[in-house]
């Protein structure tokens, strides 16, 4: 780890900090072509901010990065002259997130980074969506927040499924579907998230593969998946609806898209039971696999 | 009939375009929103490469499908200048309503009907899954780097 010798990036924070000069622990990761450093004054913390991205090429040189992570572990006095840790973490010179709990800071550092990638990425296609692979064939389920994808990607991969995504599905160049380790996290009711590892439900790191099925649907209570058949257009749209570059380099996503599509089914379907829409997606590809 | 003359005339505005399959996808960099168009509506919209009536359009359409109504690829020449996938040089001012819908009709049951699909394109934020991180964690937005 390099030790850097800087506090600007506290310019937003209270004059006593912004005062102070820390001792910084440093490292510098490169993840799908961009840059980043993630430094504390706190030493541990930098092994622990590392531990939630994957791929990483670490201590590459230069040391210019695309973004910069600090993260400022402080105590503030609470009662009876005890003290409270409190982590403040920065991206460049704006504060992201300041909490009591180190968890916290580590999920907004990793979430993050994942969008910043997503977004400015010029090596692959980052859409939102979760991936699972069975038998050779691979089904992206794309969807905003909140339609349900973890929890079937989940689903999928205690019924055997490879892995590839819950969250960010990466597409290269040729329109080849490629994993992006990261734990599923998965909601809990009024208790945040759980992290679990694929491989405790059992399910094997997905191969590059082209995409068999796109998976149009979302959550709804009382819903059973009906799944009609669709255009591939339609499916582009969904994709370009849940593609963070699209905006910036539409190009880009307007090249990779059509590409990626062009023999895949496209099934749009509201969906109430994740075990029943799982099975009846499975039973589809054997199909297709016979 | 509507005669040439008092026809608008359209023309594509700028954008990107894809072909896949029978469809067209274009991405509008103004206004950030994509749109699919059936195979019709395609057509209907590559007819307007140059500057062309009303009239114009309907016979390029009609050498593929003789059938289609004239009201009906009207309608979807609004529709593409709605979206903002075709620029309306003059105002088309002489479809009756009523013979408009009536035709509509006809061209449903014949399947003939121009298909346009429109989204927004989200920004980067808007795609992203919060993190994990409850109440007690205090957010910004993320700036991304832009090209």
């Amino acid at each position: 780890m390099d030790n850097l010798n800087e506090a600007s990036v506290l310019t937003r924070e209270s004059s006593s900090i912004r005062k102070q000069r820390f001792r910084w622990s440093a490292d510098i990761f490169e993840m799908f072509g961009l840059r980043f450093c993630a430094r504390s004054n706190y030493p541990a913390l930098v092994p622990a901010l590392l531990s939630r991205v994957s791929k990483i090429k670490e201590g590459i040189g230069p040391r210019r990065a695309d973004r910069v992570y600090s993260v400022l572990k402080t105590s503030h006095p609470i009662r009876d002259r005890q003290h409270a840790s409190q982590f403040l973490l920065y991206v460049n010179r704006d504060l992201l997130a300041r909490t009591e709990i180190l968890d916290e800071v580590l999920d907004c550092f990793e979430s993050d980074v994942d969008l910043y990638i997503a977004a400015n990425s010029r090596e692959r296609l980052f859409v939102h969506a979760g991936a699972v692979g069975w038998k050779g064939h691979t089904v992206l389920i794309p969807g905003r927040s909140g339609s349900g994808k973890t929890s079937l990607v989940a689903e999928f991969l205690r019924c055997g499924a490879d892995y590839y995504s819950d969250d960010w599905a990466v597409i290269d160049s040729h329109g080849l579907l490629h994993p992006y380790d990261r734990k599923l996290s998965i909601r809990i009711p009024n208790s945040g998230r759980n992290r679990i590892d694929p491989a405790q439900l059992g399910a094997k790191r997905g191969e590059p593969l082209p995409i068999s099925a796109v998976l149009i649907t979302e959550y709804k209570q009382g819903a059973q998946w009906k799944p009609q058949a669709t255009s591939p257009g339609r499916g582009i749209l969904a994709l370009l609806e849940n593609t963070p570059s699209a905006r910036d380099r539409p190009m880009h996503a307007m090249t990779i898209l059509p590409r990626t599509l062009a023999a895949t089914k496209i099934y749009e379907s509201a969906r109430g039971d994740k075990e029943e829409t799982v099975v009846h997606v499975l039973r589809h590809l054997e199909g297709c696999a016979t | 009939m509507i005669s040439d003359a008092q026809a608008g005339r359209y023309k594509q505005t700028p954008v990107i375009s894809r072909i896949i399959g029978h469809e067209l996808i274009l991405y509008r960099n103004q206004t950030h929103t994509a749109h699919c168009l059936n195979e019709v509506a395609r057509e209907i919209w590559l007819s307007c490469e140059q500057e062309s009536s009303l009239a114009q359009v309907v016979g390029q359409v009609r050498t593929r499908w003789p059938g289609i109504e004239e009201d009906s690829v009207a309608e979807a020449l609004r529709n593409l200048v709605s979206a903002g996938l075709v620029e309306e040089i003059s105002v088309l001012t002489n479809v009756s309503n009523s013979r408009r819908q009536a035709v509509r009709k006809l061209i449903t049951a014949a399947a003939m009907l121009p298909v346009i699909t429109s989204i927004l394109v989200p920004t980067a934020n808007a795609a992203q899954s919060p993190p994990h991180g409850t109440s007690r964690t205090r957010q910004r937005g993320v700036r991304g780097r832009t090209s």
